[in-house]
């Protein structure tokens, strides 16, 4: 009892001097007291400045839950915080309350609610991965993370998930803030096995439910023992002690706060979602990559990656010709396997396609198409060598360590090479050799990557 | 370093500009000039804040501030104030703003303006919760904002484009007098970027 005095005449000063607005959280956390005793303290209070001061000056607001009849009805929870005037006309909405305790004291008779918020604010901000000791909401399941779990969450986080905007839009449409695509970390945790569990009870709930509750003291309760509410779905499911508290209430400023700046909080933590969402396969193969690489680049590099399965690599010779510039500045340190190489060869020489437009290129672009399932390891080598008509000519042949596909490749390849070359004669006798030589000057540009001559990433990749 | 000075105080100018609106927009709320519909609630450093939706009166708060900002950057602002005028055009309340810049505005230890952010919203929280030490005031009040600086600021700012098409005119002596006047302070802020105090004046008789 002389704790109490204490805490009476603190918070006789934190109301009555300092004029501030005292929540029961606020108070709980200023005193380190659990919330119960905290909500305890400011109903004493307030008894004692009312009966004995005479201080009439003191503005209260209460927290109200209960069940009410929807028009259609159905049963619905509703929790409020109400100021006290208005305390009786809402109770009398409500078909049963099941929790009614004092919300914060002040002295000035608020408009809204905004002052409650904010009282609260920096001070529930500053304390969110604290113990939460203090507070009546408990669940078994919500344990700390142990460190591998936060290992593979970060970095399950790096890739930029395009799921924000539909969970956003799950977010806004549900008035229980299903939390599911959150990561639960602290109080966020908290809220997720909360109300997936209130989600599981409700129907459950509504089945027992009233019996249940009438048990339950419900107006003018101190505070103590059994305040039913939100945490009798608790109690069902643990056999625990009814926890109390404005889980909801907790919830309301956070759901209005998420749904209030919904997209930026949405995507950071959808960003730490776990990797078990196995259809973005491209992205979550980003993994190991690039926080590092430009954001054109990345665009680039999901459609390059190095692809397992052979029907993605079918689409991506699909995508690869649509593709820009290509990036032979590979900077990811990822493993250089050879079929990368061979992709973004690929890619040039679709480039080479559409620069010089010649067939040449194309047929020998896709026999490697054809190639890439079955061989490995491959070497791309170019010749450059004059022919008869004094035109250059740039030759790519594979080399490869297997025979099966060298034997195949080159038989082919000068057939071709000679069919188109005629043609080009004829058409380009107009003595423009200065043209003829730049296409291939074009072709040469990009390939003594592949003879190691010019500085670039590429190279680096091919020595290895 | 000078070019970064001057950055840093285009920071701190626009940082006030912002709080300026939206305390005026609060102290409007909350003292009732403008009946309670007519705000609706939006957010400001991530609190809810009341804010008018008549398009006059915001667009009246946004021209006063805007023509403030020159005074605001070259630290020539000494007071706002706003002024909570009867119907006899007597001022009742008046709502103080005293804002002075550091001479090197510096925001090295606080980057991210977070605890700039704090301390905006404290003052937020005190507005709202004001009333408490003011009394009640009359009916049929009118509201303005006043400006108190250097004479040479005032030659510069009336030479300015911006604010002919928005001019500032002296104020009279009655409005800018309270007799009796009981000062309450609310909240004072010191930080890198400013240093703020707000107080209310009230007259003791305000009927």
């Amino acid at each position: 009892m002389a704790v109490d005095q204490i805490y009476l005449e603190n918070l006789d000063e934190f109301v009555n001097d300092e004029n501030k607005v005292v929540t029961y959280k606020w108070l709980s956390r200023t005193l380190s007291v659990h919330v119960n005793q905290a909500k305890q303290m400011l109903y004493t209070f307030v008894q004692q400045q009312r009966n004995k001061k005479d201080n009439d000056k003191l503005s209260v607001c209460y927290f109200l839950s209960g069940m009410a009849e929807t028009p259609d009805g159905g049963k619905i929870l509703k929790a409020m915080v109400v100021p006290e005037e208005s305390l009786d006309t809402m109770k009398s909405t409500l078909t049963t309350v099941t929790s009614c305790h004092v919300y914060s004291v002040q002295k000035v008779k608020l408009k809204d609610s905004n002052a409650l918020y904010i009282a609260d604010y920096d001070k529930l901000k500053g304390s969110l991965l604290q113990s939460k000791e203090f507070s009546a909401i408990r669940s078994d399941e919500c344990k700390p993370r142990s460190l591998e779990e936060l290992e593979k969450l970060e970095a399950a986080s790096h890739p930029v998930i395009t799921e924000p905007p539909a969970k956003v839009t799950t977010m806004n449409g549900t008035s229980g803030s299903k939390p599911k695509p959150k990561q639960p970390t602290g109080i966020a945790g908290m809220f997720s096995n909360a109300s997936k569990k209130k989600e599981d009870k409700e129907e459950n709930e509504k089945e027992e439910g009233k019996g249940d509750q009438e048990q339950k003291e419900t107006v003018a309760d101190k505070g103590k023992g059994k305040q039913g509410g939100i945490g009798s779905f608790f109690s069902k499911q643990q056999n625990k002690e009814p926890s109390t508290k404005s889980e909801t209430t907790k919830v309301e400023p956070s759901v209005k706060k998420d749904s209030a700046d919904a997209v930026k909080p949405q995507r950071d933590l959808n960003k730490k979602s776990p990797p078990k969402r196995g259809q973005k396969s491209k992205k979550t193969r980003k993994q190991d990559s690039d926080e590092e690489d430009a954001a054109p680049q990345k665009q680039k590099r999901r459609r390059i990656q190095v692809v397992e399965s052979s029907s993605e690599e079918e689409e991506e010779d699909e995508v690869i010709p649509e593709s820009p510039v290509p990036s032979p500045v590979a900077d990811i340190p990822s493993s250089p396997e050879p079929e990368k190489m061979e992709e973004e060869e690929e890619e040039e020489k679709v480039e080479k396609v559409k620069k010089t437009g010649n067939s040449h290129a194309q047929s020998s672009n896709q026999h490697e198409s054809s190639e890439k399932h079955r061989v490995k390891r491959r070497k791309k080598v170019t010749n450059t060598y004059m022919d008869k008509q004094g035109f250059m000519v740039t030759e790519e042949v594979w080399e490869t360590a297997s025979t099966d596909a060298s034997d195949i490749d080159e038989p082919t390849k000068p057939a071709p090479v000679t069919a188109p070359k005629s043609k080009q004669d004829s058409s380009d006798k107009s003595g423009n050799k200065d043209k003829k030589v730049q296409p291939t000057k074009k072709k040469t540009s990009p390939d003594p990557k592949h003879s190691g001559k010019q500085t670039s990433l590429m190279s680096f990749f091919k020595k290895k | 370093m000078s070019h970064q000075d001057f950055s840093v105080s285009e920071v701190s100018a626009d940082i006030l500009c912002e709080f300026l609106e939206v305390a005026f927009h609060c102290i409007l709320y909350v003292r009732q000039i403008y009946p309670p519909g007519v705000f609706e609630r939006r957010k400001k450093y991530n609190i809810p804040v009341q804010v008018s939706r008549h398009p006059e009166v915001s667009s009246y708060i946004q021209e006063v501030v805007k023509s403030l900002r020159p005074l605001l950057q070259s630290n020539e602002l000494e007071k706002v104030v706003l002024v909570i005028l009867d119907g006899f055009e007597r001022p009742v309340e008046r709502f103080v703003f005293e804002i002075t810049t550091p001479q090197q505005p510096n925001i090295s230890d606080d980057s991210f303006l977070l605890r700039i952010e704090q301390a905006l919203r404290s003052f937020i929280l005190k507005l709202n919760i004001c009333e408490a030490l003011l009394s009640d005031k009359p009916k049929d009040c009118t509201w303005t904002v006043q400006v108190h600086t250097k004479e040479s600021a005032v030659d510069t700012l009336q030479s300015q484009p911006l604010i002919e098409s928005f001019p500032w005119v002296q104020a009279e002596d009655l409005q800018t007098s309270m007799a009796d006047s009981r000062l309450v302070p609310l909240k004072a802020i010191q930080t890198g970027l400013v240093q703020m105090q707000l107080y209310a004046e009230e007259i003791e008789d305000k009927t």
